[in-house]
């Protein structure tokens, strides 16, 4: 019914005046909305992508994507899970001759990973101190992209970018559970290898 | 609806260790909060679980700064100036 009124709309001849001020309504909407969210939006496509030229043309095309589609987005819903849905599109179809890392990591192992650094550790709060205090940035950011894609994602979008459980569900297209689990592991995942990076470096002992 | 401590059911470590990080992620509502805050209240263990956990998530939220796509925003802005 909607699709046809359009339709319909945009056979009617428009004087060019009117369609520019439609267009700069659009525009000025448009920024208004969508413009906000591009560092959240730049920040994961840098993080997904590992370079800065990718992560910009990934962030420029999911912008005008949007622009082109604006008038396909449900005004009063969430528009940041919008848009990450449209990145993430965009970047499944950009990458997806690229082979997923597969998945060889033994979750036995990592379940128990709280405990191990407990019992290298009588003081809690000394180990936590060595552990993030420590750690450099770089170390963090590389811990996190050797984490599996499916794990890496979810980690990213909640702890650094800050998005619900309900946004990300959204974004990775799969249930609630899946996100739970999900993070539930990657942090697990994204630990151990915190806790190898401090062995490397010294910060607590070795086995 | 208010619970008074009496009536609140002893959860274990087990239990307790399954809602963190619902917890910390603030997505734990009602009833399974008000029992895990309670034994938080009484178990070292998990509270100090609780605390390496949102050290963590502090950690790396501290990733997110400083991010550089003015750039990528003038970019897109003259692109819509084009459209």
């Amino acid at each position: 019914m909607l699709a046809e009124k359009t339709e319909k709309a945009t056979m009617i001849p428009v004087p060019l005046a009117a369609l520019s001020r439609t267009g700069k309504l659009k525009q000025s909407e448009f920024e208004a909305e969508a413009l906000p969210h591009m560092d959240v939006l730049y920040n994961f496509a840098l993080r997904t992508t590992g370079n800065e030229d990718d992560a910009r043309d990934l962030l420029q095309e999911t912008y005008l994507k949007a622009y082109r589609f604006w008038d396909k987005y449900e005004k009063g819903t969430n528009i940041r899970a919008w848009l990450f849905r449209i990145m993430k599109n965009s970047y499944i179809n950009r990458y997806r001759k690229e082979t997923r890392e597969p998945d060889t990591v033994d979750y036995a192992d990592v379940e128990n990973f709280y405990d191990s650094i407990r019992a290298e550790s009588t003081d809690t709060n000394d180990l936590q101190e060595k552990l993030f205090g420590g750690l450099l940035g770089d170390e963090v950011t590389s811990a996190l992209k050797s984490l599996p894609e499916d794990f890496r994602t979810v980690v990213i979008l909640c702890d650094i970018e800050g998005l619900t459980y309900e946004e990300i569900a959204e974004f990775i297209d799969r249930p609630i559970g899946t996100v739970r689990s999900r993070l539930h592991r990657g942090r697990k995942l994204l630990q151990g290898r915190l806790f190898e990076y401090a062995k490397q470096r010294g910060l607590i002992p070795h086995d | 609806m208010k619970q008074s401590k009496r009536s609140i059911q002893p959860i274990s470590c087990e239990e307790a260790l399954s809602r963190v990080f619902d917890f910390i992620d603030d997505h734990l509502r009602g009833k399974a909060r008000i029992e895990l805050e309670h034994h938080l209240e009484t178990c070292r263990h998990c509270f100090d679980r609780v605390e390496f956990e949102r050290l963590l998530k502090s950690r790396l939220r501290k990733l997110n700064v400083n991010v550089h796509s003015q750039k990528v925003r003038k970019r897109v802005e003259t692109l819509l100036d084009q459209f």
